[in-house]
């Protein structure tokens, strides 16, 4: 299967930027244009939203598939949230998805708050550190890097593909038809949701049948509409990072946001050096969701406006509670394992692995190790990497090169 | 097949601290060695890092693997262990106020190093301190 991120070969220029911030080596410059390695990719967007020449590409799903479907329905993320202050701007959203066609949009706040409460019995059950399973790149990260704490990993799925089973069940028997006579799209507010929908991150399949991109749909001015919604008061709190936090013991709960600094963290627990932190509330984007890569509105600015949302309403129990027993536990799950991946071990057998080892060495003790990123790897001793894997040759270099010219 | 890896570790250089560590994680996650085994040297290495860091005059970390053994070999330039057997026990520690205070100094670096390893071996004199631990690779 291809990448669902793609180069615009016309604009790109070789600059090397996304591949200097891509967290895991994942981007390489091959003949002056960038290229991805898929593997290694855990989702962050730190490379689209670097690129100054808008050269990336993500290959969204198209309008016209809602023509398949007797019923489709629209989830809203979180991350929406941080566009509205209050009931009548949530509304205007609202009539927006109505005017591009859907039929019903579906809340999340309901189904998260009822999720933030069975995580808060689960992680009773032992004395380990949990860490929150609602950002795919938190969970890519582990994969790649920390596979030993996959099993700190909490099993909850992703709150829209929970919201997706719930309005596929509802709404089946509200309008009398088959389940599959109804279409179900998401708007993702990050590269990370849109790709574990696209490959059914913990999952065969997702239950969401379409993504549409955040920044595709809304513009930064909304205006308020008079329709009759509901949100969950506390759920919307999920919708930024530390949110978890806010509703919850503060003792236990550690929140932490970006990617560097979630690494930081994973490797504290890694090394079990985080004593007494029960749950460790990750998002791989700046404020969380409402800092998805694909939101409009300033990170801050949406937290801020998160807060003042959350004051104008009231506490509705009856709108949580029609969330609550459509489903059984286990489809609030994920139901694929979700397994370590090694895509930079250098062979399959170790032996191999090792003379690969030496010869990695052996070559870096020729470059310069400056790390300049001029050969288009994103450091010496990644060119290194590549010569012996045949990606690229020693003439990459520019350093050496000019070294033989005088 | 062999291959040895050396890293410089500095006194009090909390800036750095646990790269030497990250090194020698991504070394031998490239090798393809379980995950499992491979956090069981990288949490000593880490403790054997900071000691470096925090007790010594500065040092140098190795990693040999030769045949189907792993290696790791701590290295300072001093002052020494005054008491090997005390330095063992857990909860011991004579680290300052001030490193308390970063998050070290619980006393439980030797005793997990020598947990997490298959062979322990300690020698130190005031001239200097060597950590020895090996693995058979799993
Ligand atoms: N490399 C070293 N050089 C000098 N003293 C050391 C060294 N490593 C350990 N020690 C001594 O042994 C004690 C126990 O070490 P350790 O178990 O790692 O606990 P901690 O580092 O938390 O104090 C240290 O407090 C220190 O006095
Ligand atoms: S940032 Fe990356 S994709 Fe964009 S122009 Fe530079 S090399 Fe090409
Ligand atoms: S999305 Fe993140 S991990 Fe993937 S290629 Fe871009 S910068 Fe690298
Ligand atoms: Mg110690």
């Amino acid at each position: 299967m291809k990448h669902l991120v793609d180069i615009h070969v016309d604009r790109c220029i070789g600059c090397t930027r996304c591949m200097r911030v891509c967290p895991t080596e994942a981007i390489r410059i091959k003949n002056e244009k960038a290229l991805l390695i898929k593997e290694r990719c855990i989702f962050c967007g730190n490379c689209i939203l670097n690129c100054h020449k808008s050269a990336y590409k993500v290959y969204s799903d198209s309008f016209a598939n809602l023509n398949k479907h007797k019923v489709n329905v629209v989830i809203l993320p979180s991350a929406i949230y941080g566009m509205t202050k209050n009931m009548k701007e949530l509304g205007g959203i609202y009539q927006i998805l109505y005017d591009y066609g859907f039929d019903e949009v579906f809340d999340l706040s309901g189904v998260v708050e009822l999720l933030s409460q069975k995580i808060t019995e689960y992680i009773k059950q032992s004395d380990k550190t949990y860490i929150l399973s609602q950002c795919p790149t938190v969970i890519r990260l582990i994969q790649l890097k920390y596979p030993s704490l996959l099993s700190n990993l909490l099993p909850f799925d992703f709150p829209y593909e929970i919201g997706a089973k719930i309005a596929r069940k509802k709404l089946s028997q509200k309008y009398q038809i088959k389940e599959e006579d109804i279409g179900i799209s998401y708007i993702s507010e990050c590269l990370s949701n849109f790709i574990a929908i696209k490959e059914g991150l913990g999952k065969k399949k997702s239950n969401v049948d379409y993504v549409f991109l955040f920044n595709d749909l809304f513009r930064n001015s909304i205006d308020s509409d008079q329709i009759n919604t509901s949100v969950a008061k506390n759920g919307i709190q999920f919708s930024k990072a530390g949110g978890f936090e806010y509703l919850s013991n503060k003792n236990e709960v550690l929140s932490v946001d970006g990617v560097k600094e979630l690494d930081e963290i994973l490797e504290r627990i890694y090394l079990n050096r985080l004593d007494n932190v029960k749950l460790v509330e990750a998002y791989s984007c700046i404020g969380g969701c409402v800092g998805g890569n694909f939101t409009i509105e300033n990170t801050f600015v949406a937290k801020w406006k998160v807060n003042q949302f959350h004051q104008t309403i009231d506490e509705s129990i009856e709108y949580v509670n029609q969330f609550r027993h459509v489903l059984n536990s286990r489809d609030w799950m994920f139901t694929s394992e979700v397994e370590a991946l090694s895509p930079y071990k250098l062979s399959e057998n170790i032996n191999q692995s090792i003379v690969k080892m030496n010869q990695i060495n052996q070559i870096l003790k020729q470059l310069p190790n400056i790390d300049c990123c001029a050969c288009g790897s994103p450091s010496c001793r990644a060119l290194a990497e590549d010569v012996v894997n045949h990606e690229k040759t020693l003439d990459d270099c520019y350093i050496l090169k000019r070294g033989d010219e005088t | 097949m062999n291959i040895d890896f050396e890293i410089n570790i500095y006194h009090e250089d909390y800036h750095n601290a646990g790269s030497a560590s990250s090194e020698i994680k991504k070394y031998l996650t490239q090798l393809g060695l379980n995950p499992k085994f491979i956090r069981k040297i990288v949490i000593s290495s880490y403790e054997a890092e900071m000691n470096i860091v925090i007790h010594s005059l500065g040092g140098k970390l190795k990693l040999d693997i030769i045949g189907n053994h792993i290696i790791l070999t701590s290295i300072d330039k001093g002052p020494g262990i005054r008491d090997i057997k005390m330095a063992l026990t857990e909860g011991f520690s004579t680290a300052s106020k001030k490193v308390r205070e970063m998050g070290f100094g619980a006393g439980m670096g030797l005793p997990n190093m020598k947990k997490n390893s298959d062979k322990f071996e300690i020698k130190s004199s005031p001239k200097g301190t060597i950590v020895r631990l090996s693995w058979v690779i799993e």
